[in-house]
């Protein structure tokens, strides 16, 4: 199948050009943000370098800064509910990442990300989800404590 | 009028100065500004199921998510050229 490509305006990459394949379907949005459908991940730090930019398709204002959390927490554990699994229509083999959103300050140092809620996307159906964990993980967690003098 | 039930896990906060401490049984409840009334269903060991009625009107959601709309509105605001600049540099090895 050709890849069909398609223009979009981004918050902070003027506009681009991506394949549809790229293009991710939130059913249900994200919290807030609860009318907003399609989204594309940008890596311009280079292929699988976070931060990554999570990009609205459909409007250019809306963009996230979002990192891999288990780059964050080596033992990350999110445990999804059976209706957390419906909302990104997953069956067995499915194969799933995480992203958890960050919120920038003008010291970057106090970067903090939201480990409770994290965007699960299911890579097999191109679907996601932010969902909310039953673990008791920090809303606001500054990426950067663990590496002390830095 | 709705009804709806939540499960919250239990946890004492700490440093809260304004807040109203009450003691209630379970099936006994209170009542907020006259129209919405939070009733305590069941009490286990770590976790408290409430029960709230109260108009339409009144949105009701688990803090957790409140908070989570709170991060993403703030998340999503524009980053100023020295900030993004630096974001872009300082993570390329």
């Amino acid at each position: 199948m050709d890849t069909i490509k398609t223009k979009i305006k981004t918050r902070d990459f003027g506009e681009i050009e991506i394949s549809e394949k790229d293009m991710i379907l939130f059913p249900s949005g994200l919290f807030a943000f609860d009318d907003l459908r399609n989204f594309v991940i940008i890596s311009p730090l280079g292929e699988g370098i976070y931060p990554m930019w999570l990009q609205s398709a459909e409007d250019e204002k809306p963009c996230f800064i979002v990192y891999n959390p288990f780059e964050i927490i080596k033992d990350y554990s999110p445990r999804l509910s059976a209706a957390d699994k419906k909302s990104i229509d997953f069956s067995d083999g499915d194969e799933l990442f995480y992203l958890v959103i960050a919120v920038v300050p003008t010291d970057v140092k106090r970067t903090t990300v939201n480990l409770k809620s994290p965007i699960v996307i299911n890579r097999t159906k191109s679907t996601a989800a932010q969902i909310i964990l039953d673990e008791s993980y920090d809303i606001k967690f500054p990426i950067f404590r663990e590496k002390g003098a830095d | 009028m709705k009804a709806m039930i939540l499960n919250f896990p239990f946890f004492a906060r700490k440093g809260l100065t304004d807040m109203l401490v009450i003691t209630r049984k379970v099936g006994e409840g209170i009542v907020v500004d006259s129209r919405t009334k939070v009733t305590v269903l069941e009490a286990g060991k770590d976790k408290v199921k409430i029960g709230i009625e109260a108009p339409q009107d009144i949105r009701i959601v688990r803090e957790e998510l409140f908070d989570t709309e709170k991060q993403n509105r703030e998340a999503s605001n524009a980053l100023p050229k020295d900030i993004m600049d630096k974001l872009l540099s300082e993570n390329k090895e």
